[in-house]
C-alpha cells in the first residue's frame, strides 16, 4: 500500500532563504538538473533515511517530540511536497486529515463547504449530494451545519473535517494530530470508524501526541527524532523508548537542599558516605517488582561514631524524594571508624516504575539524630522497563512508584466495611488474613498485589 | 453510505510514485500524465471554487454587483471630463467618444482582471495548497472564470449606450467573443507565468499593480493612435493594443478582418499560456514547501 525508501526532505526555516531556495529550485527543475545532496545555507534535513512499509489493513503510529518531522512526513506521503531523497510509492487512493481549517471558506456554511471539499477531493458531481448527507449524519452537527464556519469551534471543524474524510473512498488514511481536538464521544466514533476502515483492508498512518490513542489503534509504531527513525516496533516498545528518551532529556542540575546542615559541628562533615552500586537480582538492571540490592560505603573521621543511615531515592531534577529507604531500626547501628565500612541491603519488590532515579545516602548521629554526612555525588540508577502494558501506562502517566495492595472479591460492601473504609474500624474478615478493604460475600478473598500476585491469581483460577 | 460506492473518481489501483531528488522533467511521461490528469480534474472543481468565491464575496458585501461596473463607469467619466475641458485630446474616433472610451475601459478592465487573477487566487489559497492535495489549476481557472464573468457583465452595461448612440456591432458581434477571449487569455497567460515567482516574492505582485496603471496609459483605451514618435511606438509594442482595438472595432461595427498583429498576439498568448501552465505545475511542490504554513 505504502512504500517509503530512504526518504529525505530538506526544509528552510529562514523566510528569506526559503524563498530564495524555492526560486532556485524552480529554476533547477527547468534546467533538468539533478537533486542537491548537500544542504544550502539555512537548510536542514527535516527527514532523513526514512524507510517505511504499510501493508493493507495495517495501522502505523508515528510519535516523536515537537519538530521531529512527523507532519513533514505526512505531507510528503500525501503528495503535497516532493522528497529530496529516496522515493515514496502509494498504491490506491489516499486521503489526509492534516489540518482542521484547510479547504474551508469561513464565510460559507458547513454544508456549502462540504460540497466544495468533496469537489476538492475529486468526488464526481452526482455523488456529492449523497456524500453531503452522509457527512451531515456522521458529524452529528445538525443545524450548526448551516451556520458560517467562522463560528465553529476547533472541535466542530474537526468533526466536519473527519466526517468528510471518512466518507471518501480512500485506501490510505493519513491523520495528523487533529483527532485529539474532538470530544470524547466523537473521538470514540473516529476510532471505531478507523477500526472498520482497517478491517476493510484500508491502512492508516497516525501522527499523534495522544499515546493512548496510538497504542489503541496502531499495533506498530515508529518514533521520529530530528527527522530520523530512532525506534520502531510494537506500540509499547516505541512508546517506552520515547518516554525513556524524554525523561533522560531532563537536565540534571545539582541543587543545594534548603536548610540542610551537613554536619553537626558546622564545619567538616563527621562522616562520609556514598552509594556504590545498585542492581537488580542477578546483576541485571532493576525492574519494577524486582529485589533491589544497594551497596553503600561509609566511614567516619576517626572518632567513634554510632550512625544511623537511610537512602533517598530522588527524581532526576533532585526536587522530589520519591522514597526513603531505611532499615527497620534507624537508631545508631553503624559503628563508623576511619576505615570504610561497606553495607549491602536489599529492598524487596522495589516499587519504582521505569525511569532514572538518583540514590543518595545520609548518615545520622545515633545519639542526637542529626544528620552528619551525605552523598556528595548521588548515584544515578536506571529502572528498566519491561515494555509491557503496565510499565507503559505508568510511564505515560508519569507515575514514579507503585504500592502493593491487598483486596478481596465480593458483593456490595457491608455497613461495617464502609465504616472501616472511612477509618473507624478495621474489619478483619477472617482470622489470620490481612484486613480486607471492603467487599466480601463469602466467595472468598485473596491477597493480591501488583504484578506477581495477579499472575498467581490467574494461575490459581486456571487450575 | 461511504466506501462501498463503486466507480468513484480516482478509484483504487492508481499507483502514485514520487521520486526525488531531481528535476520533475527527468520523468517527463509521469510529469505530463499527471499534469493532464490534474487539468481534467480541475475543471469541475474550478466551477465549484468560482461559485464558492462569488457566494462568499457577495455574502460580505452590500453593493455587490455594482462594484463590477462602478470603477469602469467612473473611469470613463473622468476621461470624458478631461476631454471636455481640453486637458487632453483623444483624437478623432469613428464612433462617439463616450462610447469609444467606455468600450475601451470595459475591455481593458477585463484584461486587467485576468492579469491579476492568478496571483490573487494563489495568495488567498496558500493555506489550502499546503494542507490539501488537489489540482491547483482549478484555482487559476476559477480566477479566470471570475474575470470572464465580470467582463461580460460589464459589457452588458454597454448595451444601452450602444443603443443610445445608434451604433450597431453588425457581423462583428459574432467575432466579439473571440476578441474578448483573446484579451482575457493574454492577461491570464501573463498572470500565470508570473504567479509562481510572484508567490515567493510579493514584490512581483506589487510591481504588477503599479505597472498596470502605467500600462493603461500606453494602451489606446481612451485615445486614438495617431502621429508618430515614441508614444506611438510604445503603443505598437504593447501586446494589449491589437486585441483591444480589434475587439472594440468588432463591437461597434468597425472593420471585421483582424490585422496581422492581432493574430500574432493571439498565437503568442496561447503559447505563453501553455508555457506558464508547465512552469506552474513544476513550481507547486516547491511553493508548498516554502510558502504554505
Amino acid at each position: 500500500m505504502l512504500e517509503v525508501r530512504g526518504l529525505g526532505k530538506k526544509l528552510t526555516r529562514d523566510l528569506a532563504l526559503a524563498r530564495r531556495h524555492g526560486a532556485s529550485d524552480i529554476l533547477r527543475d527547468l534546467r533538468f538538473a539533478p537533486g542537491v545532496e548537500e544542504t544550502r545555507s539555512g537548510e536542514f534535513w527535516a527527514l532523513r533515511d526514512i524507510d517505511l512499509e504499510v501493508a493493507p489493513g495495517e495501522a502505523v503510529g508515528v510519535i516523536g517530540h515537537n519538530g521531529a518531522g512527523k507532519s513533514t512526513l505526512l505531507r510528503v506521503l500525501h503528495g503535497l511536497t516532493r522528497p529530496d531523497a529516496g522515493s515514496v510509492t502509494v498504491r490506491g487512493r489516499h486521503a489526509a486529515l492534516l489540518d482542521l481549517g484547510a479547504p474551508f471558506d469561513k464565510v460559507l456554511s458547513g454544508r456549502e463547504n462540504v460540497t466544495v471539499a468533496a469537489a476538492v477531493h475529486g468526488v464526481p458531481r452526482r455523488q456529492i449530494g449523497t456524500l453531503a448527507e452522509a457527512v451531515a449524519e456522521f458529524s452529528e452537527l445538525g443545524d450548526v451545519l448551516d451556520a458560517p464556519m467562522r463560528t465553529y469551534s476547533a472541535g466542530m471543524q474537526m468533526r466536519l473535517g473527519f466526517a468528510i474524510a471518512a466518507q471518501l473512498d480512500a485506501k490510505l488514511l493519513l491523520v495528523d494530530e487533529v483527532i485529539t481536538v474532538g470530544d470524547i464521544s466523537f473521538q470514540r466514533k473516529c476510532m471505531s470508524h478507523i477500526r472498520r476502515h482497517l478491517g476493510r483492508g484500508g491502512s492508516l498512518v497516525l501522527v499523534s501526541h495522544d499515546l493512548w490513542m496510538v497504542q489503541t489503534l496502531c499495533p506498530r509504531c515508529i518514533v521520529l527524532s530530528e527527522g530520523r527513525i530512532v525506534a520502531e516496533g510494537t506500540a509499547n516498545h516505541a512508546i517506552s523508548s520515547y518516554m525513556g528518551a524524554t525523561r533522560r532529556g531532563q537536565v540534571f542540575v545539582p541543587r543545594a537542599r534548603q536548610g540542610f546542615t551537613a554536619t553537626s559541628a558546622g564545619s567538616a562533615p563527621a562522616a562520609r558516605a556514598e552509594v556504590l552500586a545498585c542492581r537488580g537480582p542477578d546483576g541485571r538492571p532493576p525492574r519494577n517488582g524486582d529485589d533491589l540490592i544497594i551497596e553503600i560505603e561509609a566511614h567516619g573521621d576517626g572518632s567513634a561514631l554510632s550512625a544511623g543511615w537511610y537512602v533517598d531515592v530522588l527524581t532526576p531534577d533532585r526536587q522530589i524524594c520519591v522514597a526513603r529507604l531505611q532499615p527497620p531500626d534507624t537508631t545508631g547501628h553503624l559503628e563508623l571508624s576511619a576505615e570504610p565500612t561497606a553495607i549491602a541491603f536489599t529492598v524487596p519488590k522495589v516499587p519504582l516504575f521505569p525511569g532514572t532515579f538518583f540514590l543518595s545516602v545520609h548518615l545520622l548521629d545515633g545519639a542526637t539524630g542529626e544528620e552528619v554526612g551525605a552523598s556528595e555525588a548521588p548515584l544515578a540508577i536506571e529502572v528498566e522497563s519491561r515494555a509491557d502494558r503496565m510499565d507503559t501506562l505508568a510511564q505515560f502517566a508519569g507515575a514514579l512508584s507503585s504500592v502493593e495492595t491487598s483486596y478481596s472479591l465480593g458483593g456490595p460492601p457491608t455497613e461495617a466495611a464502609v465504616r472501616s473504609k472511612i477509618g473507624e474500624t478495621a474489619v478483619a474478615d477472617q482470622p489470620g488474613r490481612p484486613p480486607a478493604a471492603t467487599l466480601s460475600d463469602g466467595l472468598g478473598s485473596g491477597t493480591g498485589s501488583g504484578r506477581r500476585a495477579m499472575a498467581d491469581e490467574v494461575a490459581d483460577r486456571g487450575r | 453510505m461511504s466506501a462501498e460506492q463503486p466507480g468513484k473518481a480516482g478509484a483504487s489501483e492508481t499507483v502514485v510514485s514520487r521520486f526525488g531528488p531531481g528535476s520533475q522533467f527527468r520523468h517527463p511521461s509521469q510529469f505530463f500524465a499527471t499534469a493532464f490528469r490534474s487539468l481534467r480534474a480541475s475543471l469541475p472543481l474550478a466551477r465549484r471554487l468560482f461559485v464558492r468565491d462569488i457566494r462568499a464575496r457577495y455574502r460580505l458585501s452590500v453593493l455587490g454587483f455594482a462594484w463590477i461596473v462602478l470603477p469602469a463607469i467612473a473611469q470613463t467619466a473622468v476621461w470624458l471630463f478631461l476631454n471636455e475641458s481640453q486637458v487632453i485630446n483623444s483624437g478623432p474616433t469613428a464612433i462617439p467618444l463616450p462610447l469609444y472610451i467606455l468600450l475601451g475601459t470595459l475591455l481593458w478592465q477585463g484584461f486587467a482582471d485576468a492579469l491579476i487573477a492568478p496571483g490573487t487566487q494563489l495568495t488567498n489559497a496558500g493555506q489550502m495548497l499546503s494542507k490539501v492535495s488537489f489540482p491547483a489549476e482549478s484555482l487559476l481557472l476559477a480566477g479566470l472564470a471570475d474575470a470572464a464573468v465580470n467582463t461580460v457583465a460589464r459589457l452588458v452595461i454597454a448595451v444601452p449606450v450602444l443603443i443610445y448612440y445608434g451604433v450597431s456591432p453588425g457581423w462583428g458581434l459574432l467575432l466579439a467573443p473571440v476578441g474578448l477571449a483573446s484579451l482575457l487569455v493574454l492577461g491570464f497567460a501573463i498572470g500565470v507565468a508570473l504567479a509562481p515567482f510572484g508567490m515567493l516574492y510579493h514584490d512581483i505582485g506589487r510591481l504588477l499593480t503599479v505597472a498596470t496603471g502605467f500600462w493603461l496609459l500606453v494602451t489606446p483605451v481612451a485615445y486614438t493612435v495617431s502621429g508618430s514618435g515614441l508614444g506611438r511606438f510604445l503603443v505598437y509594442l504593447n501586446p494589449v493594443s491589437p486585441p483591444l482595438l480589434t475587439t472594440r472595432s468588432w463591437l461597434s461595427g468597425g472593420a471585421i478582418v483582424p490585422g496581422p498583429l492581432m493574430l500574432m498576439v493571439m498565437a503568442a498568448s496561447i503559447v505563453l499560456l501553455a508555457a506558464g501552465w508547465i512552469l506552474f505545475r513544476l513550481s507547486i511542490p516547491h511553493l508548498v514547501d516554502r510558502v504554505g504554513t
